[in-house]
């Protein structure tokens, strides 16, 4: 079957982890379900760049986190004409993906919430045009804050960042925490980060 | 569970758009993705080629109404299975479909329209029922209960 011509993907703005980006997910679902093939093109290719930040919250390598993102589809394409509620597609998507990326996290061994190891494996900033400074200085600002926080912050921080609602107690299971716990960590972690801004923005 | 999650923080938004900026999914990863689906739709097309159940026959049981008025029955067969559907219209776009299979016992049907698959409600050994389907291309798949092996397909017709 050849690839379908580049119209099929979706007209998105914004962040991959807009309410915009999973009401488009859910339609074009809905529109697979009803026979339309290339529905499913366009859902690939909105939904792979949260599956990709999902494996890569999970301290998973650049393969790593590519390979989950081939998973999560083949599995999509298994059972996803099961889903009942096409609007669920996104969750669906993001709690395949983080289970699978925790599987392989844990079979590599990595204790990966105690490591930061990922900060490592992150591509530095970009060099920044001159023009663009100002602009540029923001994102590495929170950039910055962003690699200040320990670990568990990082991965939560970015999970509940591309979910539309956050699955608590998958996650809560997945990095074996309390459910009760994850709401009140994942406030801190955000407390964090915005003193971590503040005490940038004032140097 | 999701009632007591907190309104989504706008830090939220910005966090998302750094990650896209410094950690962004690689060139060509939504392509191979799709290649690799592509792949996996083909192979799930060929576990699709069933055993026929053959349309004998299909006639509007209200002689003289005007065609999509009416219930209609089709007739399916293969070797010894006998598939009878009864298709009553709902309204427009919709319609509900009574079916009886023989022999009676054992056996599952999945309604599937394109790729949504709709189980049957069984209504007594031998009786299957889809209240609501959408009208449009649909095949009927049977499969022996307890088992995901498909066994027997409809070849698609239109409701």
């Amino acid at each position: 079957m050849a690839v379908h011509e580049p119209a099929a993907a979706p007209p998105t703005t914004g962040a991959p982890s807009s309410r915009a980006t999973w009401d488009q997910a859910a339609a074009l679902c809905r529109r697979w379900l009803d026979g339309d093939d290339v529905a499913l093109d366009g859902l690939v290719r909105l939904m792979t760049p949260v599956l990709w930040h999902v494996g890569r919250a999970c301290s998973l390598s650049e393969q790593e986190a590519e390979d989950v993102v081939q998973t999560t589809w083949a599995a999509f394409v298994r059972s996803g004409d099961r889903l009942r509620d096409p609007q669920a597609v996104g969750g669906w998507l993001t709690t395949t993906a983080r289970r699978e990326a925790w599987r392989v996290s844990r079979a590599g061994g990595r204790a990966s919430l105690t490591e930061d190891d990922v900060l490592d494996r992150v591509a530095p900033p970009q060099a920044s045009a001159e023009s663009e400074a100002v602009a540029h200085d923001e994102d590495d600002r929170l950039w910055g804050a962003v690699r200040a926080l320990d670990q568990r912050c990082q991965t939560l921080l970015r999970i509940v960042a591309f979910a539309d609602r956050p699955d608590y107690a998958g996650i809560a299971a997945d990095l074996g925490m309390p459910v009760g716990s994850i709401g009140p960590t994942r406030m801190r972690c955000l407390r964090k980060l915005r003193a971590l801004l503040d005490e940038r923005s004032e140097r | 569970m999701s009632a007591d999650v907190p309104e989504r923080d706008p830090l939220l938004d910005e966090l998302a758009a750094a990650f896209e900026l410094h950690d962004p999914a690689p060139d060509g990863l939504a392509e191979r993705a799709l290649q690799s689906v592509h792949a996996a739709l083909e192979a799930d097309d060929l576990d699709l080629e069933l055993e026929l159940l053959v349309l004998l026959d299909r006639s509007t049981e209200l002689a003289g109404t005007r065609a999509g008025a009416g219930p209609v029955t089709l007739q399916f067969a293969a070797d010894e299975l006998q598939l009878l559907l009864r298709v009553t219209p709902v309204d427009a776009g919709r319609c509900r479909v009574d079916a009886w299979l023989t022999p009676e016992e054992g056996w599952s049907v999945t309604a599937v329209q394109g790729r949504r698959h709709t189980p049957a409600v069984v209504a007594a050994p031998g009786r299957f029922e889809f209240p609501d389907l959408a009208r449009g291309a649909t095949r009927l798949v049977v499969t022996a209960t307890g088992t995901d092996v498909r066994l027997l397909g409809t070849s698609p017709f239109d409701l």
